[in-house]
């Protein structure tokens, strides 16, 4: 069964169709390139697998399920936006996610905070933005999920943090796990990636594994670049 | 996990709420130091002060708890609350148990300030602290006449219950309101506005039937005899006079199932409906 699957999904706003009756399937244990430019609909994608979006017809299922407690308990997702709320501090956090997440490393939690030099016990409305992100991916990198869903973590961020954002990721995400990353910043991050998923225009555009996509020696980069500058072309 | 969202619950309002008792306290302890002092007007400023924190601390807790649910749930927070494995549901009765504990502390407080308040215009009146306790002594006497205490621990018990239904009713009501405004059907206009209409027509629906109830005489009533649910005569002897018994079984009765529809309607909608922005 496959991890991720999506059958004949359309959402609309309005009268814009932003997921068009897209189908695709992941099998676990890979890292997977959501890819787009900005409005592609990654977002909208994601936030239907994690269950905050609820109005859509067809299927979207993680593990055989629509989002629900189980898929909520395996998949650790990193939204866009800063989440964790106003009074809390770092410790009051990870305690947070250490209660409701049962795969949670609290002590690695820990650890990770000294590493990234963030203050236990400040409130964390009174950290900058790049502090609260930082946090924000520590929580959720210190989770043993068996899916990574990470909604546009290099978006916004120097070349320097993103390198460090990567960094992060591909240092504590468990053996085994699967990554879904969507991005629309190809060239620090195409050379992670097992497999891409390019959506545009509600459809998907590219689905395939990176050696059969780079075979005739093209990088990720190209392929992006040729198949958003073709499908723009035709839209 | 509904353990661990009421612990998280408690912790994130205690901030906002604590931060109002404090207030409170602090009047409450200055308008007690005028009691002691030689002055009419100060006693009368005081006494004012005490009534405008009692209605502070209501007004207070119902908009920290309305405003909590809102941002906690469709603010940015969302993100957080509706990615935990738990359902709509756990999620909606931890934040109601959390909602009616601040409720009952509030009530208590202002319990527990009016007492005070009796008998300190009583001091202002009498001029003597000593002479208003004892007033408040004479008065405590006078219960004497009423049923035995269990009657009356009874009565307390009904009393507290159906206003615990009617604060739960206000809340689900208005967790309604927030979390319909907050579906595709009703996103694209101003939540705020939306949640406000549909509360205002939830209520006059409410109190057409609570009002139409009132014409079904089946009440509550306390006697010599103790506490008991009376139908057809309206009006009861207690101690050579007569009390109302109160019409309200019926509404209790819709009120506490107006309570369990909008629980399962608002789980459901949290959970398949609502889309977080």
């Amino acid at each position: 069964m496959a991890l991720i699957e999506v059958e004949h999904l359309t959402k609309t706003y309005g009268s814009h169709v932003v997921l068009d009756d897209i189908s695709f399937a992941f099998e676990g244990g890979q890292i997977i390139g959501l890819l787009g430019p900005n409005g592609s609909g990654k977002t909208s994608l994601i936030k239907i697998l994690v269950g905050l979006i609820t109005d859509y017809s067809g299927g979207a299922y993680i593990d055989g399920h629509s989002a629900d407690p189980h898929t909520k308990a395996m998949v650790a997702y990193l939204p866009e936006k800063t989440y964790l709320a106003d009074w809390m501090r770092c410790v009051d956090a990870i305690q947070y996610f250490a209660d409701f997440f049962a795969d949670f490393d609290q002590e690695k939690a820990l650890r990770m905070l000294e590493q990234f030099q963030l203050p236990p016990k400040q409130l964390i409305k009174s950290m900058s933005k790049g502090m609260q992100e930082k946090l924000q991916l520590l929580l959720v990198m210190c989770r043993n999920a068996k899916l990574y869903i990470l909604d546009e973590p290099l978006g916004g961020v120097d070349p320097a943090a993103r390198a460090f954002i990567l960094d992060t990721i591909m240092k504590n995400h468990p053996a085994g796990s699967t990554i879904m990353l969507s991005t629309h910043l190809i060239y620090d991050v195409q050379h992670i990636f097992d497999s891409v998923l390019m959506i545009g225009r509600g459809k998907v555009l590219v689905k395939a594994s990176v050696d059969e996509l780079c075979s005739d020696g093209r990088t990720i980069e190209d392929i992006f670049k040729e198949v958003y500058h073709y499908a723009w072309q035709v839209n | 996990m509904l353990g661990k969202l009421i612990k998280h619950e408690l912790k994130s309002t205690a901030h906002s709420m604590f931060g109002v008792y404090l207030a409170a306290a602090i009047t409450f302890l200055s308008a007690t130091v005028v009691l002691f002092l030689n002055s009419h007007a100060l006693k009368v400023v005081g006494a004012v002060a005490m009534v405008l924190i009692t209605l502070a601390v209501l007004i207070i807790t119902l908009l920290c708890i309305f405003s909590m649910f809102n941002k906690s749930l469709y603010g940015a927070q969302g993100y957080l609350s509706f990615t935990l494995p738990v359902t709509g549901k756990q999620l909606l009765a931890a934040k109601t148990i959390v909602a009616e504990i601040w409720t009952t502390l509030s009530f208590v407080f202002v319990g527990v300030v009016y007492v005070y308040l009796g008998i300190y215009i009583s001091s202002i009146v009498s001029d003597s602290t000593k002479q208003a306790l004892s007033a408040a002594y004479d008065l405590l006497q006078s219960f004497k006449s009423l049923p035995d205490a269990k009657s009356m621990l009874k009565l307390i018990i009904a009393f507290a219950f159906l206003l615990f239904i009617h604060s739960l009713c206000i809340y689900f009501r208005v967790a309604f309101s927030v979390t319909v405004a907050n579906t595709k059907t009703f996103q694209k206009y101003n939540p705020l506005l939306i949640g406000i209409l549909i509360w205002a027509v939830l209520l006059f629906i409410t109190y057409a039937i609570l009002g139409i109830s009132l014409l079904i005489p089946v009440g509550i009533a306390c006697d010599a005899s103790g506490l008991k649910i009376v139908a057809g005569d309206a009006f009861y002897a207690f101690d050579n006079s007569t009390v109302p018994a109160m019409p309200v079984v019926v509404g209790i009765v819709f009120e506490i199932l107006e309570c369990g529809m909008l629980y399962v309607a608002t789980g459901n909608i949290m959970t398949n409906r609502v889309n977080i922005k």
